[in-house]
């Protein structure tokens, strides 16, 4: 049921997202990193496909590329938390590792990247909105709920 | 401290997954757009139900803004038509003018005595002028700015309009009781009206033309020592929620009965609209 209604926010994240510039945070790889800070890898690894397949839905030519980034970095995020004690800096450092590896695969597969001014502005602001959806989604979400 | 045991399943059906990604990326690039489309209408389903809800509800506004401005015209032509079959003597109908305006502003202690719309005598609004919802009538106009104007509705102490029994043709002056109903002046006491009776304005002051619907007789309390008849109506107009009024905008030409001099015309407040002159 949780896990259920943390894709369902993923999924309306999204749809926010679909409809926003791309100088805006990803909100996306946000909420993603805070749900698989908190479920175990299999549901982190699908709540990472599924988004990065509504994401790549939106533009045939990146499909594929979502999928994969979002996946591997619920699957990474999932086993990284369990390696070290989570402060409330590991949000931070899962974000810039994130973005690190969505726009390191976006650029070396060649599918074309975005304009650099817009990914930087989306990527430090993406990195300053971090701790806020952490202690937000966590919240709303997995209030007094252990991780899995 | 312990390590959770994950099980092998879960990280074999993860890396599954991402390895999915990776067979999507290495598809061709023609294959890759047949295959995005059946889930694209599916995924983005809910964005383009929302968008399309948006315009549904736009053009369903503006369709209801274009059958209210004709359910109103109706209404000014039935009443034309009903003071025409009522008089020997009608003269040929003039063209009236609607002024649609939006309400902006409310009496702070009661939201139901006077009204400010957005327009005024730029868009040829003009004091005394009658302001009618599609319901019936709302009030009328008594001060005018240039981009705003003052409307006195019927539910005001000063309000008084003359009034006609629509099925019995008896006249009588109506003027605003305190439980936002009108009661009857001037009603013979063997008059014929009965619950239920639409009222309609008169035609005899120098405001509201012949016809306007007003409202309905709700009750006739029986008061054996009164002089006349009670009658209490009400309005069919919702003065506390309308949004959105029209202007009637008559030629000169054309307004009622400018000889009988009825207590319809009664003065208006002194009101001054800041950097404009009184009274304009």
């Amino acid at each position: 049921m949780r896990s259920s209604f943390a894709i369902l926010i993923l999924y309306l994240l999204f749809l926010v997202q679909a409809s926003l510039t791309p100088w805006w945070p990803d909100l996306v790889l946000l909420g993603l990193i805070v749900v698989s800070l908190h479920e175990n890898r299999l549901t982190s690894t699908l709540a990472g496909g599924f988004v990065g397949l509504c994401l790549d839905a939106t533009d045939p030519a990146f499909m594929g590329s979502h999928v994969f980034t979002l996946a591997a970095t619920g699957y990474g995020v999932a086993v990284l938390r369990t390696v070290f004690y989570r402060a409330r800096w590991a949000t931070s450092l899962f974000t810039g590792l994130a973005l690190a590896l969505k726009w390191a695969v976006i650029g070396l597969l060649g599918v074309g990247f975005p304009d650099p001014a817009a990914l930087l502005v989306s990527s430090v602001l993406t990195l300053l909105l971090a701790p806020l959806v952490e202690l937000g989604l966590t919240r709303l979400l997995y209030n007094r709920c252990q991780p899995a | 401290m312990l390590r959770p045991v994950v099980p092998a399943w879960q990280d074999r059906t993860s890396w599954l997954v991402i390895a999915l990604g990776v067979v999507l990326l290495l598809l061709p690039h023609r294959l890759r757009l047949r295959s995005a489309q059946p889930i694209q209408t599916a995924l983005l389903a809910p964005l383009r139900l929302g968008a399309s809800l948006g315009r549904a509800l736009s053009d369903a506004k503006a369709e209801n803004e274009r059958l209210s401005l004709l359910a109103v015209r109706l209404s000014v032509e039935n009443a034309r038509h009903t003071a025409a079959s009522h008089a020997e003597d009608a003269e040929p109908s003039a063209s009236v003018n609607l002024i649609r305006s939006p309400v902006i502003g409310r009496d702070l202690t009661t939201f139901e005595h006077w009204l400010t719309i957005s327009r005024g005598s730029r868009h040829g609004v003009r004091p005394g002028a009658p302001v009618i919802t599609p319901d019936g009538v709302c009030g009328k106009v008594v001060a005018c700015g240039q981009h705003q104007s003052l409307v006195q509705t019927l539910l005001a102490p000063e309000s008084r309009i003359a009034v006609v029994n629509a099925r019995s043709r008896v006249p009588a002056l109506a003027r605003p009781d305190r439980s936002g109903r009108l009661v009857l002046d001037y009603a013979p006491k063997d008059s014929d009206f009965r619950p239920g009776d639409t009222v309609v304005t008169a035609g005899i002051g120098t405001v509201f033309p012949k016809g306007l619907r007003l409202g309905e007789v709700a009750d006739l309390p029986d008061r054996p020592g009164a002089l006349f008849k009670s009658v209490s109506i009400r309005p069919f107009a919702d003065i506390g929620r309308v949004e959105q009024v029209f202007v009637m905008s008559l030629p000169d030409s054309a307004l009622p009965d400018s000889g009988a001099m009825w207590l319809e015309n009664t003065t208006p407040p002194e009101i001054s609209v800041p950097g404009y002159p009184a009274n304009q």
